[in-house]
C-alpha cells in the first residue's frame, strides 16, 4: 500500500487579522515579517489520515509531496516527523503563483512518475486561497474517483472506504483503488510529532523534482483563472444595546429590530 | 558561522507549541492551581515526558532521543514564552545530565527509563544554611559503614521535594577538618548520593516561599539516614567536579527560561500597547516612551538568546567544561537581566492591570526575580567572569 499525502505550505493564518496585509497592485499576499510559512491546517489532517491507515497496520509506505519553494520542506520533514517515510519536493521557478490545475497537473504528474500510488490523500482546502479543487483534479489527471470532506478512511482489499461530511449527515462512500481522498477537519486533530520521531525525519530522504524532472514545459502552466482583484475587505461593526425592562421585553425588541434590520 | 536553527529543532519548536497549544484552555485554571494551591502539575508533567523532552539528554541506549541541550534549551524556551513553565523538569534534566556522566550502569538502566517515562521525578539538594554561595562549607556528612553510608546534617530551599522519587544529595565524605589536617584541595571530599525522601531518618519542613509554580521549598534534617551504598554517583570524594559540570546545563536552561519570560512579557505588552488608548484615539503603543523600554528589551533578548543558543550547542558539541562553563554563566546572567526588564517594561505597559492577578505578569515578576538570584546569584557569575576570563584576583 503506497500512499501519497499531498500537503501545502502557505502563510501562518493564525495571525491577527490586523497583520494580514495584500499587495493591491501586484495581486499579491504580503507574507508577514517574522512569521515563519506553516502546513495548511486540512494538510496536516490528510497526514493524520495517512497515519492513522499506516497505525492500523499491513505494509504501508506513506510519501509526503509538496510543490513550493524550498522552503516548503519544513512542511515535508514535518509530515515525516509524523510518521512519514519519504519526501518529496516538487521545486522549480516556473511553478511560482500557479493556479490550482497547473498545480494538480504538476502534483499528478508527480504522482504518476513514483508510478505505485494506491491512495493520494489531500486537504479538504488550501487555506491561503481556499479553491479546494486540487484534489478533485488529481484524480480526473491520474483517472481514479475522488471522494471529497473525508472524516473517516480506511482501507482494505483494494478499496478505500470513507465517512463524507455532508451539511446534516454522514455519508459512507466505497472507491476502488488508486484514488484521491480529500479530508476535512472532523477527521480529528493531527498528532505533533515527538523528539523520536523527529530525530528520526532528521535521516529521511527528500527527493527534489524540477519542471524538468517531470517533464513539464511551461505552456502546459498557462493559468485557466484569472486573478481580477485581491483586496481585504473592510468589515465595519457596530454595537447596538437592545432595551428592556424584562427578558421577555428584550427578546421582543431584538426580534423587532432584527426584523428591521431585515435579518430575520 | 551557521545562524539557522536545524530542521529538527524547527520541528520540534512546532510540536511543542501545538503539544501546549491544545492546553491553552487549562492555563487559567493551572496557573491558580500551581501558585495558589502549590500543587504540581503531573498532567503537564506527562506531557514533557510524552513528547520526549525529559529524554532530549539520553542516548538511545538508555531510551532517550539524544537530541541534545540545544533542542531542550528551544522547548524550555517555547514552554515560557506561551505562559507555561517548565517546573522541575529543570532540577529533573540536570540530575539526568549529571547520573548519565558519573552514575553507574544501574543507576543509568532503572532510574533514567523511568525519569523519560515521566515516572520518576529528581531533585537536586546542595544548599545548606551555611553553604548557598560558597558550597564548600557545606557540612552535612555522610560516613561509609559496610553496604551503607550514613547522613546526618541539614539541607535548604530544596524545591520539590514532596513530588520527588529521589533526592540528588551532595554530601560530605571527608569533613573539612581532615581536610584540612591533610592539606587537601577544598574541592575534596564531597559525593553526591540518591537519595529517596521517604527514607527513615528524614524530616521535611516546607518553607513558604513566593515564585515557585506547583512546588514547595523544604528544609531538611538528616539524622541518622541510611543510605545504600550504591547510591554513591560518581568516585567517592570527586563529586565536586560531577556535580560543576552538570550545573552547566542548569544555568543554560535557565537562560532559556528567562529567554522565554521576556517574550511573554514583551508580546503581551505589545498587544496590549496597541490595543490601549488612554489620550483620543492614539494607542499608547505609538508612544516613544512606551516603545524604547520594548525595543531595548528586545535587543537585549536576542542577544541573551544567541548566547544561550551557543552555551547550550558547546555542551552537545562535548567542549570543555570550562568553556561551557563561563558560556552558561554569562549567558544565564544575561538572560535574567533581560528577562526582569522586561517584564518590568510590560508592567509599565499595562500599568495598573498589570498587577492584576489574571494577567500573571505580578507572578512573572517574582518568577524573573528569582532567577537573578538563584541557582547562582549574579555577583557570583561576574566574579567568576572577572577572575576565569579576565584574569583578575578573586575578591573573596
Ligand atoms: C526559589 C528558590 C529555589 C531554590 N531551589 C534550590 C534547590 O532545589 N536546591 C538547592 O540546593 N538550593 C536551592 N535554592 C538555594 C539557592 O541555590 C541559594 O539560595 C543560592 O545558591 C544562594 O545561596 P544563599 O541563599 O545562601 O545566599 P548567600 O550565599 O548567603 O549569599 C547572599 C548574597 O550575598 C552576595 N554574595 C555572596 N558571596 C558573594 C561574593 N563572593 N561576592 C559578591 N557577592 C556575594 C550575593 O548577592 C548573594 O545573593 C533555591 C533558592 C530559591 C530562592
Amino acid at each position: 500500500m503506497h500512499i501519497v499525502v499531498c500537503v501545502k505550505q502557505v502563510p501562518d493564518w493564525d495571525i491577527p487579522p490586523s497583520s494580514f496585509k495584500v499587495d493591491e497592485g501586484a495581486k499579491k499576499v504580503v507574507p508577514p515579517p517574522g512569521v515563519a510559512p506553516v502546513t495548511s491546517q486540512f494538510d496536516a489532517i490528510a497526514a493524520e489520515a495517512a497515519m492513522k491507515i499506516k497505525d492500523a497496520g499491513g505494509d504501508t509506505k506513506v510519501t509526503i509531496m509538496s510543490m513550493g519553494p524550498a522552503t516548503a520542506r519544513e512542511t515535508i520533514k514535518q509530515g515525516l516527523a509524523m510518521g512519514g517515510d519519504e519526501g518529496v519536493l516538487i521545486s522549480d521557478d516556473a511553478f511560482n503563483d500557479i493556479d490550482s490545475t497547473a498545480a494538480a497537473l504538476v502534483l499528478a504528474t508527480a504522482i504518476k512518475k513514483l508510478g505505485d500510488v494506491d491512495l493520494v490523500l489531500t486537504g479538504r482546502q488550501a487555506v491561503d486561497w481556499d479553491t479546494g479543487v486540487t484534489g478533485t483534479l488529481i484524480a480526473e489527471m491520474i483517472g481514479g474517483p475522488v471522494v471529497t470532506f473525508a472524516k473517516a478512511v480506511s482501507v482494505a482489499d483494494g478499496k478505500v472506504t470513507v465517512e463524507r461530511v455532508l451539511p446534516d449527515a454522514t455519508e459512507k462512500v466505497e472507491a476502488t483503488l488508486p484514488a484521491v481522498v480529500t479530508v476535512s477537519n472532523e477527521l480529528g486533530e493531527p498528532r505533533y510529532p515527538k523528539l523520536p520521531q523527529i530525530m528520526a525525519a532528521g535521516k529521511k530522504q527528500v527527493t527534489t523534482w524540477t519542471a524538468a524532472d517531470l517533464g513539464i514545459d511551461a505552456a502546459a502552466l498557462a493559468p485557466k483563472l484569472t486573478l481580477e482583484q485581491l483586496f481585504v475587505p473592510v468589515v465595519d461593526t457596530k454595537v447596538e444595546i437592545i432595551e428592556g425592562e424584562t427578558p421577555e421585553e428584550q427578546a421582543a425588541n431584538l426580534a423587532k429590530r432584527m426584523k428591521e434590520a431585515k435579518l430575520i | 558561522m551557521e545562524f539557522q536553527i536545524s530542521e529538527e529543532h524547527q520541528l520540534l519548536r512546532g510540536a511543542v507549541r501545538q503539544m501546549l497549544s491544545r492546553h491553552e484552555h487549562q492555563k487559567k485554571a493551572w496557573r491558580e492551581m500551581t501558585h495558589r494551591d502549590h500543587k504540581f502539575n503531573y498532567e503537564l508533567w506527562q506531557e514533557f515526558a510524552d513528547i520526549g523532552l525529559l529524554g532530549a539528554l539520553v542516548p538511545e541506549e538508555y531510551g532517550g532521543n539524544n537530541s541534545g541541550l540545544l533542542a531542550l534549551t528551544l522547548g524550555f524556551e517555547d514552554i515560557c514564552t506561551m505562559g507555561f513553565s517548565p517546573s522541575l523538569m529543570l532540577v529533573t534534566c540536570m540530575d539526568t545530565a549529571c547520573i548519565l556522566k558519573n552514575g553507574t550502569e544501574q543507576h543509568k538502566r532503572e532510574i533514567i527509563p523511568s525519569v523519560i517515562a515521566g515516572k520518576t521525578i529528581l531533585v537536586f539538594a546542595i544548599t545548606e544554611p551555611d553553604a548557598g554561595s560558597n558550597s564548600f562549607r557545606m557540612q552535612t556528612v555522610a560516613r561509609r559503614e559496610g553496604d551503607r553510608y550514613v547522613m546526618n546534617g541539614q539541607k535548604i530551599f530544596i524545591t520539590g521535594v514532596e513530588v520527588a522519587d529521589y533526592m540528588l544529595v551532595v554530601a560530605r565524605t571527608t569533613t573539612r577538618e581532615q581536610i584540612d589536617a591533610k592539606g587537601l584541595p577544598k574541592a575534596f571530599g564531597l559525593s553526591l548520593f540518591l537519595v529517596d525522601p521517604k527514607t527513615k531518618g528524614i524530616t521535611k519542613t516546607p518553607i513558604p516561599t513566593v515564585a515557585t509554580e506547583g512546588v514547595y521549598q523544604w528544609q531538611l534534617f538528616f539524622e541518622d539516614v541510611e543510605i545504600p551504598a550504591e547510591n554513591l554517583v560518581g568516585v567517592e570524594d570527586q563529586g565536586a567536579m560531577a556535580m560543576f559540570n552538570s550545573l552547566n546545563p542548569e544555568r543554560i536552561l535557565v537562560g532559556a527560561i528567562c529567554c522565554g519570560m521576556a517574550e511573554q512579557a514583551i508580546n503581551m505588552a505589545v498587544s496590549y500597547a496597541k490595543e490601549r488608548k488612554v489620550f483620543r484615539e492614539t494607542p499608547i503603543g505609538a508612544y516613544q516612551g512606551v516603545q524604547h523600554p520594548l525595543a531595548e528589551a528586545k535587543i537585549q533578548l536576542e542577544a541573551a538568546k544567541l548566547m544561550t543558543y551557543r552555551a547550550a550547542w558547546a555542551f552537545d558539541q562535548g567542549m570543555e567544561p570550562g568553556v561551557v562553563g563561563s558560556y552558561s554563566n554569562m549567558a544565564k546572567l544575561l538572560a535574567s537581566d533581560v528577562a526582569l526588564k522586561a517584564v518590568d517594561a510590560s508592567l509599565e505597559t499595562h500599568g495598573g492591570i498589570g498587577f492584576a492577578e489574571e494577567t500573571g505578569l505580578a507572578q512573572l515578576w517574582n518568577g524573573a526575580r528569582v532567577l537573578k538570584t538563584a541557582p547562582l546569584n549574579r555577583e557570583m557569575i561576574l566574579n567568576y567572569v572577572a577572575e576565569q576570563e579576565l584574569g583578575l584576583p578573586r575578591s573573596y
